[in-house]
């Protein structure tokens, strides 16, 4: 059985196909191991609190905020990565891209969630999840984890969920005006007291905000304030502004990560999604079992 | 047209794909010579942007396989000597390279930086990611065993300097899978790569790789030797291979142009 997940879509099998390696000598996110507990203790006891060191692998687990109820469903419409903050109404555009997201992950909005064979969310191809989905995926995992590496002059957001990589410039550049959009798109940061004002821009509209799709434009503009209130704590709180989707700015509450120990020593997962062997399975298991013949083929 | 979808090795949809900025640093003359010599090398520093001389390390001759390699090199079809629609190249389907396919094919370009304890290895083709240890442990060698970690797409790496210049990676533990480059040369779960990086002034970095697979081939052989030219921007590109953009060009393009080896062009 391979350490990969090789479907984010269907959490369960994510679970199924991901096994927990059991070497004594690596350490892993989340790990409840005697011998990691014991390494995590030394590790936290050499720790010195830096509000401005962000570095290490950070972890939220899912989900790390209450479900609020959905006024217009009564299930969760929340977004993860708002911290569950009410979304705004969406603008004609907004509305008309909202309706053609069809959302399957396991844990996505209920009353909009379609089985995988009917649903239309690029992750079941393993197409980028893109920025800012990427912070709270693979979901079965756990989601949400990251380590942080802090540079001269900038940072970089490594991923555990497909292994990619963000980078935000601290050098004091400024965003070009030009963007050509990419699914990771732009970011500056600076330091304002004990917080990482994070701006970016330039984002791919193909990407979906969440499992749950909510929609973005290429318009999008993100601000993201990284605070470290004390050693083992990061917080995230992100306020998105895209007019062509929202009629106003979403706003979102603080999404709190806690650091991985041993900090330096703990080894991320590797949570690829294999497009061969998620077309084989969407072939042979979720097509058949959406009713979807003319794209079913028995798995090999 | 957007920045995302870089699958060189189909060279079409590369072409109808990359932007033009992705086309006009494809185009750049990596290996001309420098106008002025270039500074002295710092000392055990890899630190910064790399850029590869093309999307391909130019692979040596390889040892005589194994009944087991030729086996395995017999199940793969290259893009090289088949139709797109009648290879099986995992890349053909986005797959990942895995390592060493990511050092050796659309290589473009690479990133280090160091951290206390881990060389960071970064990619711009898939934006993707590896670490090298570099604090002293071992790799585990239990990979695969019972009670061991899984191998994975990208191994476990340990790194250390050999002097001040030298930077000298082993890797064990990769997932058997992937194919060893884009010709389709098998490898086996027992693969040990060394890759030595030199630094031999500030703008020059050459790799050069050594495979040892007993199971594969009959010797260990350096498969590559590759010279990254400093990257005076400092900037990695985005080069996404997007799979549902490619399943779309195999079945409106490829499959179709080549029916019969596809299958039935579904």
């Amino acid at each position: 059985m391979r350490n990969r997940m090789s479907s984010a879509v269907v959490s369960l099998i994510g679970v199924l196909v991901f096994s927990l390696p059991a070497a004594a000598q690596l350490y892993f996110p989340g790990g409840k191991s005697e011998e990691q507990q014991k390494a995590a203790a030394e590790s936290k006891a050499k720790l010195k609190y830096d509000a401005h060191d962000l570095s290490g692998i950070w972890r939220a687990g899912r989900p790390a905020v209450p479900v609020p109820k959905d006024p217009r469903s009564g299930d969760g419409a929340q977004s993860w990565l708002m911290g569950a903050a009410p979304p705004p109404p969406l603008t004609p555009w907004g509305q008309k891209m909202f309706d053609t997201y069809k959302p399957s992950e396991i844990n996505s909005w209920q009353s909009r969630r379609v089985v995988p064979a009917k649903g239309n969310d690029p992750l079941g191809n393993c197409d980028p999840l893109g920025y800012p989905r990427n912070l709270g995926e693979p979901v079965g995992a756990g989601g949400g984890t990251f380590e942080l590496v802090q540079l001269p002059n900038k940072m970089f957001q490594i991923f555990d969920g497909g292994r990619r990589i963000r980078e935000v410039w601290t050098d004091g550049r400024k965003l070009p005006d030009d963007l050509e959009p990419r699914w990771y798109g732009y970011a500056v940061g600076h330091w304002e007291g004990d917080n990482m004002i994070v701006d970016s821009q330039g984002y791919d509209d193909r990407s979906w905000l969440d499992g749950n799709g909510w929609p973005h434009s290429e318009d999008m503009k993100l601000r993201e304030v990284f605070h470290h209130p004390d050693v083992m704590t990061m917080e995230i709180t992100m306020t998105l502004d895209d007019p062509t989707a929202y009629t106003k700015p979403w706003v979102g509450n603080k999404q709190s990560f806690q650091l991985q120990l041993p900090k330096g020593l703990t080894v991320m997962y590797e949570y690829i999604c294999v497009p061969s062997e998620e077309q084989a399975f969407n072939n042979g298991v979720r097509n058949p079992a959406g009713g979807d013949l003319e794209h079913s083929r028995p798995l090999k | 047209m957007r920045n995302s979808v870089e699958c060189a090795w189909l060279a079409l949809l590369a072409a109808l794909a990359m932007s033009s900025a992705a086309l006009a640093q494809n185009a750049r003359p990596a290996q001309s010579a420098p106008a002025t010599k270039a500074a002295p090398a710092p000392a055990r520093d890899l630190n910064g942007v790399w850029a590869a001389p093309g999307p391909d390390s130019r692979l040596n001759p390889m040892p005589p396989m194994t009944p087991w390699g030729k086996q395995q090199a017999a199940l793969y079809k290259n893009d090289f000597a088949y139709s797109v629609a009648a290879s099986n190249d995992p890349l053909k389907t986005c797959d990942p390279q895995g390592f060493p396919r990511n050092i050796l094919n659309e290589i473009r370009g690479i990133e280090f930086e160091q951290t206390p304890t881990k060389m960071l290895e970064l990619l711009q083709y898939q934006r993707t990611w590896r670490e090298i240890w570099t604090d002293g442990r071992k790799a585990p060698a239990n990979v695969g065993a019972p009670g061991g970690p899984d191998p994975r797409w990208y191994g476990f790496s340990v790194g250390k300097w050999d002097g001040d210049h030298a930077f000298v990676v082993d890797t064990i533990g990769t997932d058997p899978m992937p194919w060893l480059d884009r010709n389709g040369d098998p490898r086996s779960s027992d693969l040990k790569v060394e890759e030595r990086y030199t630094r031999t002034d500030h703008d020059t970095l050459e790799m050069a790789v050594t495979i040892d697979d007993p199971k594969a081939y009959s010797m260990p052989f350096e498969v590559t030797k590759v010279i990254y030219k400093w990257n005076p921007g400092q900037v990695l590109d985005e080069q996404l291979c997007v799979p549902s953009i490619m399943m779309n060009y195999l079945s409106t393009i490829a499959n179709t142009a080549d029916p019969a080896a596809s299958g039935d062009g579904k």
